[in-house]
């Protein structure tokens, strides 16, 4: 039944002011452990004294499974179905000892992220290990989940929609965005995913990242006996993706604007810059977005809005070099922050530092603050004209 | 109000507003919510007499400028918000009637010192901040005032998202936050909407192919709370009667509840009172469930206080929530369910 219309009464409306006074320092050296294994998998600790939480990531490498046109979403789809578990009840076992997981297929990795109290990093891991047995799926389950999945396309975020237009102007085919073609994955059959899942489970594409109030030793201990049974193999390569190409598009199923400067991989210390461009710009406005995610190939860094249909393509292009400088404070201190910020926590922690070993990179957290901290005034005007429209990918949603 | 109280004080203009209070890279924020203002500003820690400057313009001297207001009311009717913060706060306000002088009332009617509490939260030793505080607003007497004779215009809803989604919304019935309709309702909530394996999860996503995303939601009244379940999906053809389908699959699994699911919800309860684990029912902070920052941290802190009079005892409701029976955690979500109210805003 129908709610009625309620009046919009007055009262007396507390006011409540909140004053925060934030120090993003890092806690001091954390000791933490990187270890490669003989078959290659990696399996990082890293002790954060003090935390509530302990974070258990499993990250799969796409290197040899990249998105291609006829395979567009089978790392997707293979997530979901994963995620079930080997007897389809992961969720209920684990959510009954108050462990709660999440799973995030992204262009360069698959990342699965356990939550739980420190003591059950053991139950956690575990659990990560059900992960690494082959899939037992038929037709009906690929079936069902596309189903459950064209829901989840058709909920996408304004945000979400200009990212995958603005990755397909800037970079084609070999930019396609993770979430996959419904009409592809409707034709994936059991032997397509279970080849996939072959393929991300080779030990050189599989890290094992922990962060939280734990031993390091003995839950690395615990991390190589589970990654060290898997079988070395033919590791996967991925060839190196083009230089981006500028562009504009126009959605009318979006509501907003933005623009996305072309990048390249994480270690060339100008993305870095960008970002930090980007997030300064993105200050503002007073509820703008900035979507980027480390990846040693060429990429994106996105800056837009969605309650607004302009504004940052309007400032950008009146900006003058001397207006731009005097934001280089606030980037620089902003994108030591985005690095921090995701430190802090075990959950961000283990995501960085996990997501930058699966790149098969040699790239630490460490290495980006210096990249900040190292920028010059004119290093960041320079990466705020990569935002300039003919240098990036303009995005605009039309939808009334 | 909430566009223009922070845009400039008697002391700082528009542009030292913005300067210092981003000093920690965040503006300063006033959301709107149900039963509340809520005004944020982060600055560094040694800025904290700073802090208090402008927390002190903003309650007691804040200009309401001609200009901010009419930039705010040509902007707002054109902002446009997501599906989710339409379903949460389904209003269509107008605002070409509003004038200074109405906010200048509603502003003297609002904020006063027995309406109001500040909350510093930091590296600082204790009672610091308070002091801080204390050495610039204990002087904080706002006159007295008469009656305000307010004409109300009911607000009108979103009839239609402007995307192509489509947000079912039961609402439960109200409940005070007394001690033990808190800790039964969250429990409830958990149960039913948090998590894989809760009934929205399993039976609207998993069984159904209803959705992608459903959620429970605690939800601020004007006298206390009501619990929603929120279920976001593409649009089609047969919404109508799909509501009714949807109720009537959650009641008949919230029947077949056993003690296992009592646990689950419980240990996920736990997680979210405790640790701060990164799902929870509780709307309180606007488009969002608050999470375990600093920042909703200290909101919940002076939040709760408002709302009950007592402190925020995530140990003490954590104990209640655990001494809730099978029985009661099924009469509970089945009342929910039986009583909601269904808002349905079809998708474009």
């Amino acid at each position: 039944m129908a709610r009625a219309v309620r009046s919009f009464s007055v009262r007396a409306f507390p006011a409540f002011l909140l004053a925060l006074f934030s120090a993003l320092a890092l806690s001091q050296d954390s000791p933490r452990l990187r270890t490669t294994l003989p078959n290659h998998a990696v399996v990082f600790a890293e002790n954060i004294p003090g935390a509530k939480l302990a974070s258990v990531q499993l990250f799969f490498s796409s290197r040899g499974t990249s998105e291609s046109p006829t395979t567009h979403g089978f790392r997707h789809l293979l997530e979901h179905l994963m995620l079930k578990g080997t007897k389809k009840d992961l969720d209920a076992r684990l959510e009954e000892k108050g462990i709660y997981f999440v799973g995030r297929t992204l262009r360069d990795f698959m990342e699965i992220e356990f939550t739980c109290k420190p003591e059950q990093i053991p139950e956690a891991i575990a659990a990560a290990g059900e992960l690494l047995q082959p899939i037992n799926v038929t037709q009906a389950d690929i079936d069902h989940e596309v189903l459950v999945m064209k829901q989840e396309l058709a909920i996408q975020s304004d945000a979400n929609r200009f990212s995958r237009s603005a990755w397909g102007t800037a970079y084609g085919e070999e930019g396609l965005e993770p979430f996959g073609d419904l009409a592809v994955m409707a034709n994936a059959t059991p032997d397509n995913l279970q080849a996939i899942q072959t393929a991300m489970t080779k030990p050189s594409n599989v890290v094992l990242a922990i962060a939280g109030p734990l031993n390091i030793d003995a839950v690395t201990k615990i991390g190589k006996k589970l990654l060290g049974t898997l079988e070395a193999g033919g590791d996967g390569e991925d060839s190196a993706r083009k230089e981006g190409t500028a562009g504009r598009v126009e959605l009318d199923d979006a509501f907003g604007e933005g623009r996305a400067a072309i990048v390249e991989g994480v270690r060339t210390t100008s993305t870095m810059h960008t970002l930090a461009a980007a997030l300064a710009l993105a200050s503002e406005f007073d509820d703008a977005f900035v979507t980027y995610t480390p990846s040693v190939q060429n990429g994106l860094i996105l800056v837009g809005h969605t309650d607004e249909s302009s504004g940052i393509g309007l400032k950008l292009d009146a900006m003058t070099d001397s207006e731009i400088a005097a934001l280089y404070p606030r980037g620089k201190m902003l994108a030591r922050r985005w690095v921090l910020g995701q430190l802090s926590s075990p959950a961000g922690d283990a995501y960085l530092r996990g997501s930058l070993l699966s790149l098969g990179s040699t790239m630490r957290p460490e290495d980006m603050i210096e990249a900040i901290d190292n920028m010059k005034w004119q290093d960041f005007v320079a990466a705020m004209h990569r935002f300039d429209k003919l240098k990036s990918v303009v995005f605009v949603g039309v939808r009334p | 109000m909430a566009e223009t109280l922070i845009k400039a004080t008697a002391d700082f203009n528009v542009n030292r507003m913005r300067e210092y209070s981003m000093m920690a890279g965040r503006p300063m924020r006033c959301t709107l919510l149900p039963d509340c203002f809520r005004i944020e500003l982060e600055m560094p820690p040694q800025e904290l007499k700073l802090g208090v400057s402008l927390i002190d313009g903003v309650l007691r001297h804040p200009r309401f400028e001609d200009e901010s207001i009419a930039d705010a009311a040509a902007r707002l009717p054109f902002k446009a918000r997501s599906y989710w913060a339409e379903a949460l706060l389904p209003w269509k306000l107008t605002y070409e009637k509003i004038t200074r002088a109405e906010i200048l009332k509603l502003y003297e009617k609002l904020f006063r010192p027995e309406n109001t509490t500040v909350v510093v939260a930091g590296p600082f030793k204790q009672g610091e901040g308070a002091q801080a505080v204390d050495d610039v607003m204990s002087d904080w007497n706002a006159p007295r005032i008469y009656p305000l004779r307010y004409v109300v215009h009911p607000a009108s809803e979103v009839v239609r998202h402007s995307a192509a989604v489509s947000t079912y919304d039961f609402q439960g019935p109200d409940f005070k936050l007394d001690d033990t309709s808190f800790a039964r309702n969250f429990l409830a909530a958990t149960a039913l909407g948090m998590g894989k394996s809760s009934t929205l999860h399993r039976i609207i996503r998993e069984a159904n192919n209803w959705s992608y995303r459903q959620e429970s939601a605690l939800f601020p009244t004007a006298d206390g709370m009501q619990c929603r379940l929120l279920i976001a999906r593409q649009p089609t053809a047969e919404e109508d009667g799909l509501g009714e389908k949807m109720r009537a699959a959650i009641a008949a699994d919230v029947a077949s509840w056993k003690e296992g699911d009592k646990t689950r919800a419980a240990a996920l309860a736990d997680m979210i009172l405790m640790r701060g684990i990164q799902i929870s029912p509780l709307y309180i902070g606007g488009e969002w469930p608050l999470t375990d920052s600093q920042s909703d941290r200290a909101f919940m802190a002076a939040y709760w206080r408002m709302k009950t009079g007592k402190p925020w005892n995530p140990v003490e409701i954590l104990s209640l929530v655990e001494g809730v029976t099978l029985d009661d955690l099924k009469a509970t979500a089945g009342e929910i369910v039986a009583k909601s109210q269904l808002h349905l805003i079809p998708g474009s």
